[in-house]
């Protein structure tokens, strides 16, 4: 609660700073309103229902691109359990293909999967797998050497000591890799909507800020600036404060 | 007494920046032939024939929301923009008129399948792109669209927006891009390449300048403006000539050679002029669907009389 009334004070303390500088007229007003205006874009958007539908089809794109990211990441974390060279071979091509963000594939993304879905989950799938293996594989490495041992002498199946006593134990950096999958997969998908987007149909929101950019709206981009902090903010405090609560924190992993 | 020297020495020099400001244009670096005049005065100097003291600052963007926005932030004299852009900017109320106009670009929507002969044959499913909302290429979709089926939005959910190149490697590989409503030089690498025009500037009756934006200070400094115009005027001159320095500029900046830059001078409907067509006509049709909200008068648009003289004589 402290917490938020310190956040609300920065808040307010920014607006005002904003609004200040508005008034004094230092740019000009049509790149930079004043925060009423911003405000009452958004508000508008929220009464007619508009902003939802962004936010909705923006949630669902991520979503897609953390199901399907999830999926292959089972997959590879399965085969790198196999055999150690496998591992190190996964452990490579991170390091080969971590560093290349996923906006820079987006021309090689409409090639393969054309101009949509597809390409947007490949440039979210690729900025979300590679941080989150890294993360698991390392987790599952650091595990103390003692946990497997005394699994293994009393005969505890594979699986169960993959949930039992490597998942647990690997959790914390497996949340901090989620941590990071989660903001450059959000990061890629903001900007790979407003590289390519279509007018008519249903868009999120980096399409919704490109086009407002496009009728020099600058009101109503920055109120979706504003959705997209307000959603940054609601996932790293709310959700994986949940996760990191049911999981790390109640099995006493960290404090 | 040494700090004091120092503060005169970077006074003085902070007051030469001051003078050198008021001899230097600022422009929007552009590229692909129908942007010529521009880059062909910068690197045959034709700016300092006119004023061997003017500086010629240039800056890249990304596009034309990029350059309309400096120029609004004050960070570009001028810049040259296709006329629905222009029209937004001015329309929402920026301090910006109409100079003159560089070109006429030839723009063709281009397809590749042999079974899509005319829009009649544009599925829902496929994708046509243009370089951006509030472009040229969306209006005259928009425009034909209202012409023919009577509902200037029909091919919205169609339309993609993404840069030519990359339209035209996505056009040319087969994606689901089936059209891509081409300017030149896209439109005539496409056709090399098999494409075929379904709809061009002259099915709907419009021609369509691509045209500068000048800020009110650049325009109030009467003998710099002056000195721009010529230039361009100049430009223009050279490039309509065909002269052998600015053909080889085209060639080396657009890295093609010379018979093929005469190929692409010569294209029907490609125009050097600083004559500007299509304001009214566009003007229409954006208040009429909804892109634009305000009724403004020609004078609005335009810092001089001869075009609005221009533009109130012509239909398109």
């Amino acid at each position: 609660m402290k917490k938020l009334s310190t956040r609300a004070i920065y808040i307010a303390i920014f607006a005002a700073i904003w609004q200040s500088v508005y008034y004094l007229e230092i740019f000009p007003a049509m790149l930079f309103p004043s925060v009423f205006d911003i405000f009452s874009s958004l508000y508008k958007e929220l009464l007619d229902g508009s902003l939802i539908i962004k936010v909705g089809y923006t949630l669902y794109l991520i979503f897609l691109g953390i199901l399907v990211s999830f999926g292959i990441i089972v997959v590879f974390v399965l085969l790198s359990s196999l055999h150690k060279n496998i591992k190190n071979y996964f452990i490579s091509a991170v390091s080969v293909l971590d560093p290349l963000p996923g906006i820079a594939l987006l021309p090689l993304a409409i090639l393969w999967f054309g101009v949509g879905k597809g390409a947007i989950v490949f440039v979210m799938a690729h900025s979300i797998i590679w941080p989150v293996l890294l993360a698991i594989l390392l987790g599952f490495d650091s595990i103390p050497k003692i946990y497997k041992e005394v699994a293994l002498n009393m005969q505890i199946p594979k699986t169960r000591m993959l949930i039992d006593i490597y998942i647990p134990a690997a959790m914390a950096s497996i949340i901090m890799g989620l941590k990071s999958g989660w903001a450059r997969a959000w990061r890629a998908l903001i900007a790979a909507e407003m590289i390519f987007g279509t007018t008519g149909a249903l868009g999120g929101l980096g399409w919704d800020i490109y086009i407002k950019r496009s009728y020099l709206d600058m009101p109503g981009m920055l109120a979706t600036l504003i959705v997209l902090m307000v959603i940054g903010i609601l996932v790293e405090d709310l959700l994986f404060k949940f996760i990191e609560n049911k999981t790390i924190k109640k099995w006493g992993v960290v404090s | 007494m040494i700090r004091n020297l120092f503060f005169v020495v970077v006074l003085m020099i902070l007051i030469g920046c001051d003078s050198n400001e008021n001899k230097s244009l600022r422009i929007a670096q552009q590229y692909s032939t129908i942007y010529a005049p521009i880059y062909v005065a910068d690197e045959l100097k034709i700016f300092n024939e006119f004023d061997p003291d003017l500086k010629i600052q240039k800056q890249s963007f990304g596009g034309g929301a990029a350059i309309v926005e400096a120029l609004i932030g004050g960070d570009l004299d001028m810049g040259c923009v296709g006329i629905p852009p222009a029209i937004m900017a001015i329309n929402k109320g920026a301090d910006l008129k109409i100079g003159f106009g560089i070109n006429i670009a030839p723009i063709e929507l281009m397809v590749l399948d042999k079974n899509i002969k005319s829009l009649d044959d544009i599925k829902p499913n496929h994708k046509i792109a243009v370089p951006g909302a509030i472009s040229i290429q969306q209006m005259m979709l928009s425009i034909a669209a209202m012409q023919k089926y009577n509902d200037a939005t029909k091919f919205d959910k169609n339309i993609i927006t993404m840069k030519n190149p990359d339209s035209y490697t996505a056009l040319m590989s087969g994606t689901d891009i089936v059209a891509h409503f081409a300017p030149m030089p896209f439109n005539i690498k496409e056709k090399a390449g098999g494409a075929r025009a379904i709809l061009n500037g002259d099915d709907l009756d419009l021609r369509s300048s691509i045209v500068c934006l000048v800020t009110k200070e650049l325009y109030n400094d009467t003998k710099r403006y002056k000195i721009i115009k010529n230039t361009f005027q100049r430009s223009i001159e050279l490039l309509n000539s065909k002269d052998k320095n600015a053909m080889e500029i085209i060639s080396k900046i657009e890295k093609l050679s010379l018979a093929k830059v005469i190929e692409y001078m010569d294209y029907p409907g490609n125009e050097y002029t600083m004559e500007i067509y299509g304001v009214k006509r566009l003007e229409s049709h954006m208040l009429q669907n909804g892109y634009i909200k305000n009724k403004l008068q020609l004078k609005d648009y335009f810092w001089e009389e001869e075009f609005i003289a221009l533009n109130e004589k012509t239909i398109n």
